[in-house]
């Protein structure tokens, strides 16, 4: 009896056997199928990684120049201002003369010039929705450093992960990858740049034959 | 005219524009704050009978400054006047029920100030 029963623990151990491999034979082939997905996809990740990182680069780029817009409509609006208000106070005394013709168009005058003066709100408009453009860019900008930062994440907290990273940066070094990286900064380039020579130091450098 | 008026506004070219546009109606005896704080400061000094307001400002937006303003008893019986971007009706709605007695959208025309400020002012 005590025979027979080993026997059929042997036998049992064998068909728990074959049933770990009948599910090793199907989980095989599916194992295939998500290193080869994870093959695939490691170059779209790392697409993705360089894209958020050339993106997340430029954005305090695009938030600087709103400001600079900003600043410089500013300035232009009061500059234009002053000289409403100098033409203006000229129109004045103009005005006192006796001939009511010319006290006529000399109102009419004023009056052209306070339309031109009430025009010039569009400087505040259009300057609230660019700090609304640069409200959102802001946010995208925190979204992108919080995802990237996720990324860095899933590199230390599993092998897998750290193996995936791995072919993310060696996939960055790619040419391929680099140049259209390269491209996405030349696209974004900046053509407006900020002003680091004085026109005297142009004129100069003509004038000295350097150039 | 004789009401005292103060101009809240972050944008100095905006404030500008009220200014002229206030004096081309004919009040002169006008005070300006470039945030909520700011105003609320200048209310508590000096003696103003209308308020013309922005509502996007650093430091203390015009909702804030009405919020507050209305919950002081020496204050809150000047009346109030917003002069926004902000054009939705539910913008509008808010204004009113925090006891805003005018609402002019940007830009504005000078008729249009000169009769919401009559408007409210009983003028």
């Amino acid at each position: 009896m005590g025979k027979k029963d080993s026997f059929g623990e042997i036998i049992d151990k064998i068909e728990e056997m074959r049933d770990f491999f009948r599910i090793g034979d199907e989980i095989v082939p599916f194992l295939k199928d998500l290193f080869r997905f994870v093959r695939d996809i490691i170059p779209l990740l790392t697409e993705a990684t360089t894209s958020i990182s050339d993106t997340r680069n430029k954005i305090p780029d695009a938030t600087e120049r709103i400001i600079d817009v900003n600043q410089t409509t500013e300035m232009a609006t009061q500059e234009i201002l002053d000289r409403l208000e100098k033409i203006s106070s000229m129109v004045d005394s103009l005005g006192l003369s006796d001939d009511p013709d010319s006290a006529g168009k000399v109102e009419k005058i004023k009056d052209e010039l306070m339309n031109i003066t009430y025009a010039l709100q569009f400087q505040d408009i259009t300057s609230q929705k660019l700090e609304h453009a640069k409200k959102i860019l802001s946010a995208i900008h925190e979204k992108f450093t919080d995802l990237f930062e996720k990324i860095g994440g899933v590199k230390v907290k599993t092998k897998v992960g750290r193996k995936v990273i791995s072919a993310i940066h060696q996939e960055m070094e790619k040419e391929e990858l680099q140049a259209k990286s390269k491209e996405f900064r030349e696209k974004t380039e900046d053509e407006v740049r900020h002003t680091t020579i004085s026109q005297e130091d142009i004129d100069n450098l003509f004038k000295s034959g350097a150039i | 005219m004789s009401a005292k008026i103060l101009v809240v506004d972050d944008s100095p070219t905006m404030r500008r524009i009220i200014i002229n546009a206030l004096n081309k109606i004919g009040y002169s005896d006008i005070g300006e704050a470039s945030n909520g704080k700011e105003a609320l400061d200048t209310l508590r000094s000096e003696e103003y009978k209308l308020i013309l307001t922005d509502w996007n400002m650093p430091e203390m937006t015009g909702e804030q400054f009405v919020r507050e303003l209305m919950q002081d008893e020496k204050l809150k019986s000047i009346p109030v006047i917003m002069v926004t971007t902000r054009g939705m009706k539910e913008d509008v709605i808010t204004a009113v029920k925090l006891g805003v007695r005018g609402y002019i959208v940007k830009p504005f025309t000078p008729e249009v100030l000169k009769e919401k400020i009559e408007e409210v002012l009983g003028a």
